[in-house]
């Protein structure tokens, strides 16, 4: 009695789950057919391959809401975190989204460094560039209390006892990337401590655990007195650090302008590309956004998509060269 | 200082820091939905505010968080974060006997304790404290997680050989995903979902919530009416003098670990869980409902929410992922966390000094008020409760990453739970070792390509050895009580 | 198979798994990399924790092997566990629920109410009546989670 009672109640439940899994699929049919009219026709979801709190998920929701307050879109646009995988994750809900333009991705060069290094199954092949709307460089500082004051100095020393001296590099990250890219063109070798976020290598340059460290301009400024800038990557002198070169300054051709890379599927119909182009390139141009764009040593300016896309071909194929000298 | 708390006192703040810690505790009690969810989710909400009043409400939101956790843990054996998993231990089984009010009561006043304590840190020695922290390298890591996770083994109830072999399983399924040592797949098989490797909220869930439901899906419905206490809260005076020790020595555990960016709460709560167990003259009763071992986790974790805004709040260094979203708000605001900001923003540096505290005395207001009524929960109708719970918990897992693929790793831990449990292994260590070996080997090796592969350079690093001599004495402790005992009775 | 020895079967089960998990860390050990920045490399640690695993893993099935060979009486593991199809019948439906969120993509809405339903049925023992207030209930739960979740956070669940 009791059993037959517990059995009907199993059988019942998943006969009501069958009857819903019938009644769903009928459903979504429906709202498959009707594309292409006007774009976009609802919300579109940026993708961020990143935790909540980070630049990139920053920039974009202070952008996406810019763009919503102006109603330079019809539609609001919604951030979502896909953090993990070097990207991996995000790439997999892009292509669950679809190519109609209301999934889209905001990334930076990280993108690049995740295909130089094989990671994942993406390649630049899989995306249609929308652009960048702006980027900042990063510097390399030293303690304060370090014995070197200029990066001449540093590479004298480096060239003099090489590996003497620890870099705080997550292997496979951007600092790592872009220390290995000035190293190989100035001729020096160093020393990793395994440092995954700018917290630990913060963490370990303050604490005597490492000599050199990257981090982005407005990270060192928050730090003052404790850290010694060296050397900058920009194109061009920041103007929050006059006093810090530039590497090509210096004569080394390494430049590293890490962008908001807004990217979407390689399908994307170009109708819904020039919709979103238009929207960012007023957004980046808001004087609240460029209000926070220099308040965070960051700059504000828009490449469109084309453009972005061969600047990102020609940095990946630096990027793996490098990659090449490290697998 | 003092301004800040009159700053604090505009109704506008207090009104949302009272929603966030709310908020935070209902959202920590779900289990599925844990405090850095709600922190996430919720940013986007604090750009249109003064910056002092979105750190105030996130602020609340984060000591709400990780002190509703206890009140799955012990009621239905849910932690709803990592560090309330050594909560369960005891906690749980005193709610079975009944005994679910007194609990939570303890939880409640331990966490505040805890809170409380490390606020004194905080507010009183921050600089020193964040300096001291910073010390620590690759080698003071390593061995720090090496001793947690040799306590670990000695936390093993039961049979130690399942302990060690829980602890090794969970370890050995953190390992798949991108090696962070060198930036390469490891053991993901060529699969691009495996790259993200197992997360650890999907593994905390279905360990412990979805294999608790299953479990308690096979149990026949209890008709028996339970009693609900109609008397006062069971605390007494006297608990300050049974407890109180074991308060101040796990705050000050939990201060301390909290401190160090990156280990966080759940090695806090763990480490003066077994000293507590250690030092204890009744060591086989933690793990059966014995009331210090919910008092050890609960100061330990609160404790470390403090000792973590340390370094976020001098250095702006975040210990957390929670912490990081805090630094993203601020940076919203043009402000950027460091030794800087006692000068630039000191409204803003103060203004998260505050509410902390105030945080923590809500939360006791709140909880206290609430706990005869939360007890409640476990007797709602069983079909419905472990119903909504598993929707909260797809829905939770999915929300981190946005990814269903978090789901069914969720799913497939239920089952692993459920079988793990069957098979007597412990599911406390199997979680936990899930959760320090990453960093363990992260910092072996990172220690390693610190010293050009010299393993001998430990004995250069001070605190390194103490830890390692702790952790020895860990191994060793049960032997050496014995043999004093032995000796005692030779002498008597 | 004598019921007092189910413990023993279940430890050798468990130590067979715990042989096939090693096994697996081997097999991916032997793809990765040899050590580049530090003597250990990738391979290390899961080399490490096959060998620790298949140890205590012949510990376990040796001390079941023994405790059978002595055939000591040991209570049935799963003493009260009364309705095991109840479990077995909300994992199926759980499941179904994700799949239908996940592969069908179907709305969140319905589906959780159609869950809670078959959950609650279930668990309750069966009847239509639990059913509808279940699927009631599930209704309002989905209802407010996609209004918090699509209003004020901007997320669109499945």
């Amino acid at each position: 009695m009791k059993f037959s009672s517990l059995t009907a109640g199993v059988r019942a439940g998943l006969a009501i789950l069958a009857l819903g899994a019938g009644l769903g699929a009928v459903g979504p049919v429906a709202t498959g057919a009707a594309i292409a009219q006007e774009f976009p026709q609802k919300p579109i979801q940026i993708i961020v391959p990143f935790k909540p709190g980070g630049r990139t998920d920053v920039v974009a929701r202070l952008l996406a809401e810019k763009i919503q307050q102006n109603g330079w879109l019809s539609q609001p646009m919604a951030v979502m975190n896909a953090d993990g995988g070097a990207g991996a994750n995000a790439v997999n809900q892009m292509r669950r989204g679809g190519d109609d333009g209301h999934t889209i991705v905001h990334w930076h060069h990280q993108a690049l460094i995740a295909m130089a290094m094989g990671l994942g199954d993406f390649s630049l092949d899989d995306f249609k560039s929308i652009g960048y709307t702006g980027g900042g460089s990063p510097v390399w500082v030293v303690r304060a209390d370090s014995e070197f004051d200029t990066f001449e100095q540093l590479v004298a020393h480096l060239k003099a006892e090489p590996r003497s001296l620890v870099e705080a590099v997550g292997i496979g990250t951007i600092p790592h990337f872009v220390g290995a890219m000035l190293a190989n063109e100035a001729g020096f070798e160093t020393r990793y401590v395994t440092a995954n976020s700018g917290a630990d290598r913060l963490r370990l340059i303050l604490g005597g655990n490492a000599d050199i460290a990257l981090f982005a301009a407005s990270e060192y400024l928050a730090q003052a007195e404790g850290l010694k800038p060296l050397i900058y990557f920009g194109r061009e002198r920041l103007p929050d650090l006059p006093d810090v070169p530039t590497a090509i300054e210096l004569g080394y051709d390494v430049s590293w302008a890490n962008p908001n890379w807004w990217l979407a599927p390689a399908d994307t119909p170009d109708a819904a590309i020039e919709a979103l182009q238009g929207a960012l390139e007023k957004a980046i141009a808001d004087p609240e956004i460029v209000e926070y764009f220099t308040g965070n040593t960051l700059e504000p300016y828009w490449t469109p998509g084309d453009e972005a896309m061969a600047d990102a071909q020609k940095q990946l194929e630096a990027l793996q060269a490098v990659a090449a000298t490290i697998q | 200082m003092l301004d800040a708390f009159a700053a604090l006192m505009d109704w506008h703040n207090l009104v949302l820091l009272l929603v966030g810690t709310g908020l935070g505790i209902v959202i920590g009690a779900i289990p599925g939905l844990t405090a850095s969810m709600l922190i996430a989710l919720t940013l986007p909400l604090t750009f249109h505010m003064d910056p002092v009043n979105a750190v105030t409400l996130l602020i609340g939101e984060y000591v709400g968080g990780i002190s509703g956790g206890l009140i799955t843990a012990i009621l239905l054996r849910m932690p709803g974060t990592p560090a309330s998993i050594v909560t369960t231990f005891d906690g749980y089984p005193m709610a079975q006997s009944n005994r679910a009010e007194r609990a939570l009561a303890l939880g409640i006043m331990a966490s505040v304790v805890g809170g409380i304590i490390s606020w004194g840190f905080l507010a009183g020695m921050s600089p020193a404290l964040a300096r001291f922290a910073l010390k620590f390298g690759p080698w003071e890591y390593f061995t720090l997680v090496l001793m947690a996770l040799v306590m670990l083994a000695v936390l093993a109830q039961g049979s130690l050989v399942k302990g060690l072999l829980a602890a090794a399983l969970g370890m050995a399924f953190a390992l798949p995903g991108i090696d962070s040592s060198i930036g390469q797949a490891r053991l993901t098989f060529g699969s691009s979902a495996m790259l993200s490797g197992f997360g650890l909220l999907p593994v905390l869930i279905g360990a412990f919530a979805i294999s608790q439901v299953l479990r308690d899906a096979a149990q026949p419905i209890s008709n028996k009416k339970i009693e609900i206490p109609k008397r006062r809260l069971p605390v007494h005076l006297s608990d300050a003098r049974t407890h109180g020790p074991n308060m101040v020595r796990s705050s000050l555990i939990g201060t301390w670990i909290g401190l160090l960016p990156g280990i966080g709460g759940n090695i806090a709560a763990l480490v003066s869980y077994s000293t507590a167990k250690q030092l204890s003259k009744e060591p086989d009763r933690f793990g059966t409902g014995h009331e210090p071992g919910v008092v050890a986790g609960e100061s330990a974790n609160n404790a470390a929410i403090g000792g973590a805004l340390i370094p976020l709040i001098t250095m702006g260094i975040p210990g957390s992922v929670t912490e990081a979203i805090l630094i993203g708000a601020l940076t919203i605001h043009n402000l950027q966390p460091g030794p800087l900001l006692f000068q630039n923003a000191p409204e803003i540096a103060y203004g998260i000094i505050a509410a902390y505290l105030l945080a923590n005395l809500f939360m006791l207001i709140m909880m206290w008020g609430a706990v005869r009524y939360i007890a409640q929960l476990v007797r709602l109708p069983r079909a419905g409760l472990l119903s909504v719970i598993l929707v909260f918990c797809v829905v939770g897992s999915y929300a981190v990453n946005s990814s269903f693929v978090d789901v069914w790793v969720m799913i497939a831990f239920g089952v692993i739970g459920l079988g793990l449990e069957a098979a007597r292994v412990p599911l406390g260590p199997f979680v936990i070792g899930f959760v320090l070996s990453p960093i363990a080997e992260e910092q072996l090796r990172a220690s390693l390509m610190l010293s050009d592969g010299n393993a001998l350079e430990i004995f250069q690093r001070p605190y390194a050895l103490l830890f390692l001599a702790l952790a020895v004495l860990t191994v060793a402790w049960p032997a050496i009580l014995q043999r004093i005992a032995r000796r005692r009775r030779v002498s008597t | 198979m004598h019921r007092k020895h189910l413990k023993y079967w279940g430890d050798i089960a468990l130590a067979v798994l715990v042989f096939g998990g090693a096994a697996v860390l081997l097999i991916g050990a032997a793809e990765l990399p040899p050590p580049r920045f530090e003597p250990l490399g990738s391979a290390a640690v899961p080399r490490g924790l096959a060998a620790i695993l298949i140890v205590l893993g012949l510990w376990v099935a040796v001390r079941a092997v023994l405790g059978m060979r002595a055939d000591a009486p040991v209570a049935s593991p799963e003493g009260t566990a009364s309705h095991p199809l109840r479990s077995l019948g909300v994992l199926a439906a759980l499941i179904a629920y994700v799949a239908a969120l996940d592969l069908g993509q179907l709305p969140f809405l319905p589906m959780t109410a159609l869950f809670l339903a078959a959950s609650g049925t279930i668990l309750s023992g069966g009847g239509w009546r639990p059913a509808l207030v279940y699927g009631a209930l599930g209704l309002a739960l989905a209802g407010a989670l996609s209004f918090i979740f699509s209003n004020f956070l901007y997320i669109e669940i499945g």
